[in-house]
C-alpha cells in the first residue's frame, strides 16, 4: 500500500516542480554563455549578464520556498486538511500515510539540492570535452579505488543529509500534528515548533553534558560521521513516531 | 461475519466542553436504506466521521461488521463527504485510479460510465469543474463501489430539487443492494420514500430508532411530519425590536 501512496505523492512533486526545476537548469545554461568568465566585458553584455544571474538567483530562492511549501502543504493539506476526508478513509494505516509523505518530501528536497548543484555545474566554464573523456573516468576510477575511503566518505555525507532532512521535516510534521489538536491550529503549530526546537537546543546540551560531542570529535573519523548519524537519527525517529501516534489515536478532523 | 453492520455502545463525542454525541447506543443491520435524521448540529456528521475514523470517540466503542474501525473497516465503506476532497492537481482520472488501487471493490468501467453519463470528461483537472461538477464525480466514485456500508452526508444538501432527483436516483440505481446505505439529511421530505429506517438525532442523542413502516403505522403520519414534530423550534414571542 505503500508504493501505491507514494505514487500518488510523487504525482503532485513532479506537478509542483515540473516548472522550476528545468527553469533553473536552462537559466544555468544561459548564463553559461552570458556570464563574462574570461572575455572582455562590453556594456550591452554585461547588462545581460546581470539579467540573466538575477533571473536564475531568483529562481533558486523559488525553488527553495517551494520545498518549503510543498513539505508544509502536502502534509497540512492531505492530511490534516480537506485531503484528509480522501487519504484518511483509504484502507491504510497511519504510518503509511505519514512514511509516504515524509519519503516524498525528502526526495522532493534531494532533487532540488541534485538540481542546483547540476545548474551550477553548467553555469561555470568547464571544459566539458576534456571532462567527459574516457581517461578522466579512468583516472577518477583509479583515484577512488586507491582512496577507498573517499567513496565511503561521500557515502556518509549523502547519509547526514538524508538525516538531518528527515529530522527537519518529522519535526515540521510533528508540529503541524500537535497544532491540530488545539482550536487555533496554525498558531498552535507554530508554537509546537518552537517548543520541539528548544526541545533540540536541550538535548545537545544534555549530549554536551554528557561529554558525548568529545567523544564524538577525538574519534575516529568514520565513527564521528555514525554518531552524528545516531544522534539526529534518534529524535527523527521520536518525531516520526509521534506524528503517526497523533493520526491514529487523536485524529480529529473537524 | 457479524450480524450487524453497525453498532455503537455508550458513543460519546466532544469537541472541547461541547458534547456533540451523548451516549448513542446503535445497532444497525445489512441491505437497509437509513436515514440519519436531525436538524444542524444534532451530531449526524459526527457520527459519520467517527464511523469512517476521521474523529476519534471520546467514550464508548464503535464497530463495524464486528471490527473496531481500522484499514480493515475503511476497506468496507464507501464514503460521501460534505466537501471536496481533491488534491488541487488532480484530473478526475487520477482519482478514478486512486480508487481502483485502493479499493478492490471498485468499478472503474461502472465509474467511467457514470462520469459519461454525468457529462463529466475524466481527463479534465478537477480544478476547472464547477461545484456541481466536482460532487457529481465524488458521487460516481463514491457510487461505483460495491461496499458493505455507504456513508452519505447531506448528499442532496444545497442542491435545486431536480439535481436532488437526480442525485438520489444515481444512488438508488448504483448501491450494493446486499450493503446498506446511511444517507444523513434533514430534507427527509425528499428521501423519505426511500428509506427503510429512520434514526432521529437530537442534540446528541438518538431520539427514535425505528423502521419508516413501524412509524408511519404507530404514529399515523409521515416520517417528515414526526420530524416537524419533535424538532419544531419555539419562536420568540413578544418583544418588540
Amino acid at each position: 500500500m505503500l508504493w501505491k501512496l507514494l505514487k500518488y505523492d510523487f504525482r503532485s512533486m513532479w506537478k509542483s516542480f515540473a516548472l522550476i526545476w528545468p527553469a533553473a537548469l536552462v537559466l544555468a545554461l544561459i548564463n553559461h554563455f552570458t556570464l563574462p568568465y574570461d572575455e572582455g566585458v562590453t556594456q550591452s553584455n554585461e547588462l545581460l549578464a546581470i539579467i540573466t544571474i538575477m533571473a536564475f538567483t531568483a529562481v533558486l530562492f523559488a525553488m527553495f520556498v517551494a520545498v518549503m511549501i510543498f513539505v508544509v502543504q502536502r502534509f497540512y493539506k492531505g492530511l490534516l486538511g480537506d485531503e484528509g476526508y480522501l487519504m484518511h478513509t483509504l484502507p491504510v494505516r497511519s504510518w503509511q500515510l505519514v512514511a509516504s509523505k515524509l519519503i516524498c518530501a525528502v526526495v522532493t528536497a534531494l532533487v532540488s539540492l541534485a538540481v542546483i548543484f547540476l545548474a551550477c555545474l553548467l553555469m561555470v566554464p568547464i571544459r566539458w570535452g576534456q571532462v567527459l573523456r574516457i581517461a578522466f573516468f579512468q583516472d577518477l576510477w583509479e583515484g577512488l579505488l586507491s582512496n577507498p575511503d573517499a567513496m565511503l566518505y561521500l557515502l556518509e555525507f549523502l547519509l547526514l543529509t538524508v538525516t538531518a532532512l528527515l529530522l527537519f521535516v518529522t519535526m515540521t510534521y510533528l508540529s503541524m500534528s500537535i497544532g491540530h489538536l488545539f482550536h487555533r491550529r496554525i498558531i498552535m503549530s507554530v508554537a509546537a515548533f518552537i517548543f520541539l526546537d528548544v526541545l533540540g537546543t536541550v538535548y545537545v546540551d544534555v549530549l554536551d553534558q554528557l561529554m558525548v560531542w568529545d567523544e564524538l570529535f577525538n574519534a575516529a573519523p568514520h565513527a564521528a560521521f555514525w554518531g552524528v548519524f545516531g544522534v539526529m537519527l534518534l529524535p527523527a525517529l521520536l518525531f516520526a513516531a509521534g506524528t503517526v501516534w497523533i493520526l491514529s489515536h487523536r485524529l480529529n478532523l473537524e | 461475519m457479524s450480524e450487524m453492520l453497525i453498532e455503537s455502545w455508550g458513543l460519546c463525542k466532544s469537541y472541547g466542553r461541547k458534547a456533540a454525541l451523548s451516549g448513542v447506543d446503535l445497532s444497525v443491520g445489512r441491505g437497509r436504506i437509513v436515514g440519519l435524521l436531525g436538524p444542524n448540529g444534532s451530531g449526524k456528521t459526527t457520527l459519520i466521521k467517527l464511523l469512517c475514523g476521521l474523529l476519534q470517540p471520546t467514550a464508548g466503542r464503535l464497530a463495524v461488521a464486528g471490527q473496531e474501525i481500522g484499514p480493515e473497516t475503511k476497506a468496507l465503506i464507501s464514503y460521501l463527504p460534505d466537501r471536496m476532497y481533491f488534491a488541487g492537481w488532480m484530473r478526475a482520472v487520477d482519482l478514478l485510479d486512486l480508487f481502483r488501487d485502493f479499493y478492490p471493490d471498485f468499478d472503474y468501467e461502472k465509474a467511467v460510465a457514470m462520469c459519461h453519463s454525468l457529462g463529466v470528461e475524466p481527463g479534465h483537472r478537477l480544478k476547472t469543474m464547477s461545484k456541481g461538477t466536482k460532487e457529481k464525480v465524488q458521487l460516481a466514485l463514491v457510487m461505483a463501489r460495491k461496499a458493505q456500508l455507504y456513508l452519505l452526508d447531506e448528499p442532496i444538501a444545497g442542491v435545486d430539487p431536480a439535481a436532488r432527483d437526480f442525485i438520489l436516483h444515481t444512488i438508488l440505481t448504483n448501491y450494493n443492494e446486499e450493503g446498506t446505505v446511511l444517507i444523513s439529511t434533514h430534507l427527509i421530505a425528499d428521501i423519505e420514500k426511500v428509506l427503510d429506517e429512520a434514526i432521529f438525532l437530537k442534540e446528541g442523542k438518538v431520539m427514535l430508532h425505528e423502521t419508516v413502516d413501524n412509524i408511519r403505522e404507530r404514529e399515523g403520519k409521515s416520517v417528515d411530519a414526526l420530524f416537524r414534530d419533535i424538532f419544531r423550534a419555539q419562536p420568540l414571542e413578544g418583544g418588540a425590536f
